[in-house]
């Protein structure tokens, strides 16, 4: 696994080191990569679908003119990530001043789940995962987006920070919170509880 | 690894950094780690199981699939506006824009298909993990005397004073997995199709049934493996990380039959095989004669062959005129092997497990 990892770090690199030499083929794997994610991360951002999409757009079109002037970087998905935000906070300005809100409790679709979501088929598993979906969207916005960065997207606190742009603090007190609200919240029933241990 | 988890709550476990990437991206060292703690630490057992859930659980609620309509939807306005791009520059190649439009989408099979592997492979670690009920057993010899450990397969761990071994309560169905620190002699019952493999610092051993010992100390600038019955193969754990297949695998190790060892240097990481340094006899009951009288010098070496199950290698041609006489008995090996030598002017190494005689010839 952690061979496996190496590799795939690796092959990120020098897709985005020939994607900066011209390499189209290798700008669209780049896309390929990561289209899913951002999308995925982006409807957690904002709720207007369309917003997120035209982002990404821009992103990828911005990306191919500038390539020149594009600095190495190790990770790809992390810049791609970081610029995304950025995009979407700023063509949301453009349409409409809207402050986000850091204490929003109202339920956002940042954990949707999708008939793929739930591959298992054990009915204590999914009980328990809808639990947590629910749990999860009782939380402030801040902390929902710093969750799903820490450990859908598996970026580590720095990155989270980076991305969310604020100090590595208030990332790490927003995951913790979060963290702490959720295990709360979790009730494991006692025969799931049984199968796992 | 010097965090204290001690007072650790279910989420201090899952906001820790390497208890996530444990929980993320299993591999033998954290598995070894933290199977390790849990077992020493079995009050904190519960906590940590919860925090694992909670880590998978918040993955598996935030998974989300976008549109596959979507991805190849927004592309299709990217690489237009690329292409609008490259067909001012280069008017002239009128046919350059299909082609390209060609390379782009083959481009994008193929990564697909790359996503699509890296991903459920990801998947289905993640649930093997989850499902894990079987826990590592650990057998810490303290004592001063040697410890006899039995597996569930029947195979037998002499376990030395100070050596440890942890392996799960019930092997996989594929392969029975031990992992040694310090030293022990193992005798394996014999099963074609469940490998038996010993990971110790930064070997592997792999046997289908056979008894060896595996010195591994930490303190101990070398690693050794010596073979008593049967044939063992003995890998660098890099090789045979790299190579899933047995095949691959198995042109990387090293080959050992009874009374072969192999020394690994920890400074040099390489793999060389010698003879142990006492070599025994195949068989306690052995009848076979070293009372050697007037014998021609290719029947005496055929003989320790047999008996110690050693290779020796010597120019039969030019030693076709020697002939042996020397009552030898229950001697070792290679003092039976200084008289032959003096008495035929001959002189032995051992190279890469075997015996090699060199010797001008008799008259």
């Amino acid at each position: 696994m952690v061979k496996q990892q190496t590799t795939a770090l690796h092959d990120e690199v020098t897709l985005w080191n020939s994607f900066r030499e011209g390499d189209k083929e290798a700008f669209a794997c780049i896309y390929q990569l990561y289209a899913r994610p951002l999308l995925s991360y982006g409807y957690k951002v904002t709720s207007d679908n369309t917003l997120v999409e035209d982002s990404i757009q821009d992103l990828f079109i911005e990306l191919w003119h500038s390539r020149t002037n594009l600095s190495a970087t190790d990770s790809v998905k992390f810049y791609l990530f970081r610029a995304l935000r950025n995009k979407i906070l700023r063509n949301k300005a453009k349409v409409e001043i809207e402050v986000l809100n850091d204490f929003s409790v109202e339920p956002s679709h940042l954990f949707d789940v999708s008939n793929e979501t739930l591959m298992i088929d054990e009915e204590v598993y999914q009980l328990q995962i809808s639990q947590l979906q629910t749990s999860l969207q009782k939380l402030p916005k801040r902390q929902q987006e710093a969750i799903n960065l820490r450990y859908y997207h598996d970026f580590s606190n720095e990155e989270v920070a980076q991305i969310m742009g604020v100090n590595y603090q208030s990332a790490c007190k927003f995951i913790y919170t979060g963290l702490r609200f959720l295990k709360e919240n979790i009730i494991i029933p006692t025969f799931f509880y049984l199968l796992i241990s | 690894m010097i965090t204290d988890y001690e007072h650790f709550d279910i989420e201090d476990f899952a906001s820790n950094d390497s208890f996530k990437n444990w929980v993320l991206h299993p591999s033998p060292k954290s598995n070894f780690f933290w199977e390790n703690y849990i077992q020493n630490h079995p009050h904190q057992a519960h906590k940590i199981e919860l925090a694992r859930n909670l880590i998978l659980g918040i993955r598996s609620a935030a998974h989300q699939v976008p549109s596959e309509a979507t991805v190849s939807r927004l592309w299709s306005t990217i690489n237009e506006h690329i292409e609008n791009e490259e067909t001012l520059e280069s008017q002239n190649f009128w046919h350059h824009w299909s082609l390209s439009k060609i390379a782009a989408s083959v481009a994008i099979l193929l990564c697909l298909g790359a996503v699509f592997f890296q991903y459920t492979d990801k998947l289905q670690h993640s649930l093997r993990y989850f499902a894990s009920d079987n826990p590592m057993i650990e057998q810490q010899n303290d004592t001063q005397e040697v410890l006899k450990v039995r597996l569930a397969d029947g195979s037998t761990v002499s376990l030395d004073p100070d050596s440890k071994i942890s392996y799960r309560t019930h092997f996989e169905e594929q392969k029975r997995e031990v992992y040694l620190e310090g030293e022990a002699f193992f005798e394996v019952t014999k099963n074609p199709n469940k490998p038996f493999i010993v990971y110790a610092n930064d070997v592997v051993t792999r046997v289908l049934g056979t008894s060896f010992r595996i010195k591994a100390r930490d303190t101990d600038q070398k690693i050794v493996v010596a073979v008593k019955t049967g044939k063992v193969s003995v890998f660098k754990k890099k090789d045979f990380q790299e190579n899933e297949n047995i095949v691959a695998q198995n042109n990387k190790g090293v080959i050992l039959k009874p009374n072969q060892q192999v020394v690994y240097l920890k400074s040099e990481e390489v793999l060389s095989k010698t003879l142990v340094e006492k070599p025994e006899l195949l068989s306690k009951k052995s009848v076979i004669s070293f009372d050697f009288d007037n014998t021609p010098i290719a029947e005496v070496f055929a003989r320790l062959e047999k008996a110690y199950g050693v290779s020796i290698v010597y120019d039969e041609e030019l030693m076709k005129n020697c002939f042996l006489t020397a009552p030898l008995g229950n001697e070792p090996l290679f003092d039976k092997l200084k008289v032959i030598c003096k008495t035929t002017g001959a002189t032995y190494e051992v190279f890469d497990g075997q015996i090699v005689v060199t010797s001008r010839g008799c008259n």
